[in-house]
């Protein structure tokens, strides 16, 4: 018995597990790995992508894809990089990206809950026409060389610290504090495990989910914010194929498709895990033909593992 | 008298469900609806619990007479459901103590003194209060911080039986609330209503084609046939072979 | 009786009002113009190059862009050629994938043109692109000159590649090109990574390459759109940015020329960059596809011939017979900060 806790332990948290055993391991293998400047340049990898998990976890969790979220990330880097170089005020034109994004996510949500779309179509649908508008607006070109201040949330620091990482670490904790301590996140989940059940009980989904894709869409367009700042620049092609490797991320921190299983740290994980991984295979400069292979591979472990974790608890009859 | 139904008719379309049903439930009185397939039982239990009103008739609860328009009216007026399946109630994923709160989690303000509007959920009193109406009534489950998926068919719908105790309801209808389970699982979920009509005071119908656990459990029988109230009994006085002859029907 | 009269009336009427609009509708070519995805700054170039010399011409362009997708690409042609155009040109999205599309157009008897890449089965009259190994070939001969500069004639160094999608002929060519030259140096080193066309790719691997190798020496890159991403990654390492001719600078140079790549070089944040003359792609094909269709194959240039043009950016352009057909490979350039304000580059050309 206790056996099986210990195991139950493991499984819970087997991202951090793998985690841990992949950094022990390259800090011996990977020169120049386990160094702060290289552990810091993972964080910084990290961050674009694991803001946007946050969203598409959030998602998740409700019972939702969200295909949408790469669009919306270079929507919004676009929208506020033309204002801005359009003489609009810095708050201004970061307040008008964040909102572009938030309305992408009302839309998916008023298709998904109104006009009662599935939320792999309704999101499909914003997913290219998302793109599409970013496309259109600045006619495909790269908007480049930003203002400073425009730049400082991907590109800053503070003290020692790149803003970047921060904003990882506090979006983490504040959007972690939310789905566990408070009703609405408690709904999010309840939702995501039975929306029937939900629904009896007198919880409003319709508010649930439409909130959940709001903030999706807002957290989207600041991880588009971060991204222009990053890279000095704004293209409407930012993020091409993110939502894989955000879904990736997810399920590999233990987010069921199926929602309602899953917490916000283990998708950092999965985020952390994927951005290890491609620093390893840059630090080694290995044959790039194999990096998606690998990259398969470690889903399917950690799939492994979680469905191992659910036979587990699971009662026996 | 808790409830009363006057002259309730309902139909659908050409078929008419219920005809001119009467029915009488008592303060702490445990009733079984007993019928055949399509007798009735079902649209009256939904009439109940506010899923439709009735085309014709009254409803009186404690002498007044009451419209649920839908079922948070019939919440509001201390009538619950439970219905047969569990998948359609309970979060399997989720702890015991979120389930027998969904949707009534209960939160405190996260710092008393400013900002009283930041509200967290208070994850310790609700735990304290599931373990304690568990107890009460006398389910025995091992920790209501384990999910609902690691429990068996009769812990789960003593779950929800918890959850619908909670609200403390004046009356609980129970909709086949063994149908989905074993013998023995079966006589332990009896003995809970029981237990739920006896002690804790609260009046119950009970919706059921196995006439087996109706006799065990309940104060009183009432006969549907046809939508129809055909007969009246207790069952210490009536025996099985006569309900089954109104059931069918023919003399 | 006088009811039938009335309706042929009303027929030969109808007939004679389209006759002129069917002559008219004759007499002016159509052509379609396949884009894989317009959002690209240089696909947009090309497919404006095209369009304004058949406006010059006074032929008429139906565009369709893809939107990267390879299956959008073959609806659009398959649409193109119910629309009964003259001409196809495309820039295919994926070599392989178009070859249904292709051989659909080559039934129905359209000719079919490509620009930038060829296709893998079907029939194509004529192909145009730049000769991306020499590009390649070039940004290698830039690079060995600028490390021999810096260590004193000696040939030696480390450099980082950032390719395209791996796999993809583009950039295996301009790999292949910039491998010929250098490894017959052996003290120089190259480090490859395939940056997938992707900004932020471009901005993770040089962070992890500077890391692992903080003497780097200098960074070759396949597109422009990583200029960006290299630019900020140097400062995320580094701390600071040296640009061309400060102590410390890290040599850039690489493929493309689009404006923001030439805005980087002439601000000296690049060295150099070769340019491919995409705007002009469209002032070389179309007027032989003009004449294609009015004089069939004898119109087409022959393999083997250097087609020149005074001040066109194309030329010399040479004419080579391939395994997949005949095809066009025009001139590339290498621009330094000196030349990268020069009007008649694409990149500097205005939008509108």
């Amino acid at each position: 018995m206790k056996r099986r806790e210990f195991l139950k332990t493991v499984l819970d948290n087997s991202v951090w597990v793998i985690l841990s055993i992949f950094l022990i391991f390259n800090a011996f293998y990977t020169p120049r790995f386990f160094t702060v400047l290289n552990l810091r340049n993972i964080l910084i990898h990290s961050s674009i992508l694991g803001i946007v998990v946050i969203g598409e976890s959030l998602c998740l969790l409700s019972g939702h894809f969200d295909l949408s979220v790469e669009s919306t990330l270079a929507l919004a880097a676009v929208v506020g990089s033309l204002l801005v170089k359009n003489g609009m005020g810095i708050f201004t034109s970061i307040l008008a990206m964040l909102l572009s994004g938030g309305m992408v996510g009302l839309v998916n949500g008023m298709l998904i809950r109104k006009v009662g779309l599935n939320a792999f179509v309704a999101t499909l649908i914003t997913y290219i026409g998302v793109r599409g508008t970013a496309l259109g607006i600045v006619e495909g070109k790269t908007i480049w060389n930003l203002p400073p201040s425009f730049c400082f949330l991907g590109a800053g620091t503070i003290w020692l610290f790149p803003v970047q990482i921060l904003l990882l670490i506090g979006l983490y904790g504040v959007f972690h504090l939310l789905l566990i301590t408070t009703r609405f996140g408690r709904h999010v989940y309840l939702v995501g495990d039975n929306q029937l059940a939900a629904r009896i009980s007198g919880i409003n989904v319709d508010r649930v989910v439409v909130s959940v894709f709001v903030l999706s869409g807002f957290l989207s367009a600041f991880a588009g914010l971060v991204m222009a700042g990053r890279l000095n620049s704004a293209s409407p092609l930012f993020g091409t194929g993110m939502v894989f490797e955000a879904m990736s991320a997810a399920i590999i921190g233990g987010i069921s498709l199926r929602g309602g299983v899953g917490s916000l740290p283990m998708a950092l994980g999965g985020v952390l895990l994927l951005s290890s991984i491609s620093n390893v295979l840059n630090l080694h400069a290995v044959s790039p033909y194999w990096i998606q292979t690998i990259r398969a591979i470690m889903i399917l472990f950690a799939v492994v593992l979680d469905s191992l974790k659910r036979r587990l608890v699971r009662y026996e009859e | 008298m808790l409830l009363q139904l006057e002259n309730v008719s309902k139909s659908f379309g050409e078929v008419r469900a219920l005809e001119n049903v009467s029915f009488v439930l008592n303060y702490h009185e445990i009733v079984g609806l007993v019928g055949g397939n399509g007798a009735g039982k079902s649209t009256l239990i939904k009439i109940l619990a506010g899923v439709f009103p009735p085309d014709k008739g009254r409803i009186y609860l404690e002498g007044q007479e009451v419209v649920f328009r839908n079922p948070k009216e019939a919440h509001n007026h201390g009538i619950y459901t439970v219905h047969q399946k569990m998948e359609e109630i309970l979060a399997p994923h989720h702890d015991v103590t979120a389930n027998i709160f969904m949707g009534e989690e209960v939160t405190r303000p996260l710092f008393r003194s400013f900002i009283p509007f930041i509200k967290v959920l208070a994850k310790r009193e609700m735990e304290k209060e599931a373990e304690e109406i568990l107890s009460r009534v006398g389910i025995r489950i091992d920790s209501v911080r384990r999910p609902i998926v690691s429990y068996s068919g009769g812990q789960r719908q003593a779950v929800a039986l918890a959850r619908a105790i909670r609200k403390k309801p004046k009356i609980l209808l129970l909709d086949e609330p063994t149908a989905a389970l074993g013998v023995k699982e079966k006589f332990q979920v009896l003995r809970l209503i029981r237990r739920l009509g006896k002690e804790e005071g609260i009046s119950i119908v009970i919706v059921s084609h196995n006439l087996e656990e109706v006799f065990e459990v309940v104060d009183r029988i009432v006969v549907l046939r046809n939508g129809q109230v055909v007969g009246e009994c207790s069952p210490s006085q009536a025996t099985k072979e006569r309900v089954v002859q109104m059931i069918v029907g023919g003399e | 009786m006088r009811r039938v009269a009335l309706v042929v009336g009303i027929v030969v009427l109808l007939g004679l009002l389209l006759v002129p609009l069917a002559l008219g509708q004759e007499k002016k070519l159509v052509f379609g113009y396949s884009a894989p995805g317009l959002g690209d700054e240089g696909q947009w170039n090309i497919q404006k190059g095209f369009v304004d010399k058949c406006k010059e011409l006074g032929i008429e362009v139906i565009v369709t862009d893809a939107q990267q997708s390879p299956e959008k690409q073959n609806n659009d042609i398959e649409t193109l050629i119910a629309r009964g155009v003259d001409a196809i040109c495309a820039v295919p999205q994926d070599s392989a994938a178009i070859s249904v599309a292709v051989q659909k157009c080559n039934e129905a008897g359209i000719p079919f043109f490509t620009i930038d890449r060829g296709v893998t089965a079907g029939t194509v009259v004529l192909t145009v692109k730049a000769d991306n190994v020499k590009a390649g070939a070039i940004a290698g001969e830039v690079m060995l000159r600028l490390l021999q500069g810096k260590y004193n004639g000696i040939a030696k160094g480390k450099v980082l590649e950032i390719r395209g999608q791996p796999g993809q002929d583009v950039a295996e060519q301009r790999a292949q090109g910039f491998h010929q030259v250098l490894e017959k140096y052996p003290d120089i080193q190259i480090i490859s990574l395939p940056g997938y066309w992707n900004t932020e790719e471009g901005f993770k691997i040089t962070v992890d390459t500077l890391t692992a190798h903080p003497d780097l020496d200098g960074i070759y890159y396949h597109a422009d759109l990583y200029i960006p991403g290299i630019v900020e990654g140097i400062k995320a390492v580094k701390g600071e940015f040296a640009k061309v001719g400060d102590p410390g600078h890290i040599f850039i140079l690489g493929i493309d020329g689009n404006p923001a790549g030439l805005d980087q070089v002439e601000a000296k944040l690049a060295d150099g960059v070769v340019v491919q003359p995409l705007r002009d792609y469209g002032a070389l094909i179309v007027p032989i596809i003009v004449d294609y269709l009015e004089k069939g194959p004898e119109a087409l240039p022959k393999p083997g011939t250097v087609l020149v043009e005074e001040g066109a950016s194309w030329s010399p352009a040479m004419v080579v017979e391939t395994a997949a057909g005949l095809e066009i490979w025009t001139n590339v350039f290498y621009v330094d900060y000196l030349g990268a304000g020069d009007p008649n580059l694409w990149g500097n050309k205005p939008r509108e």
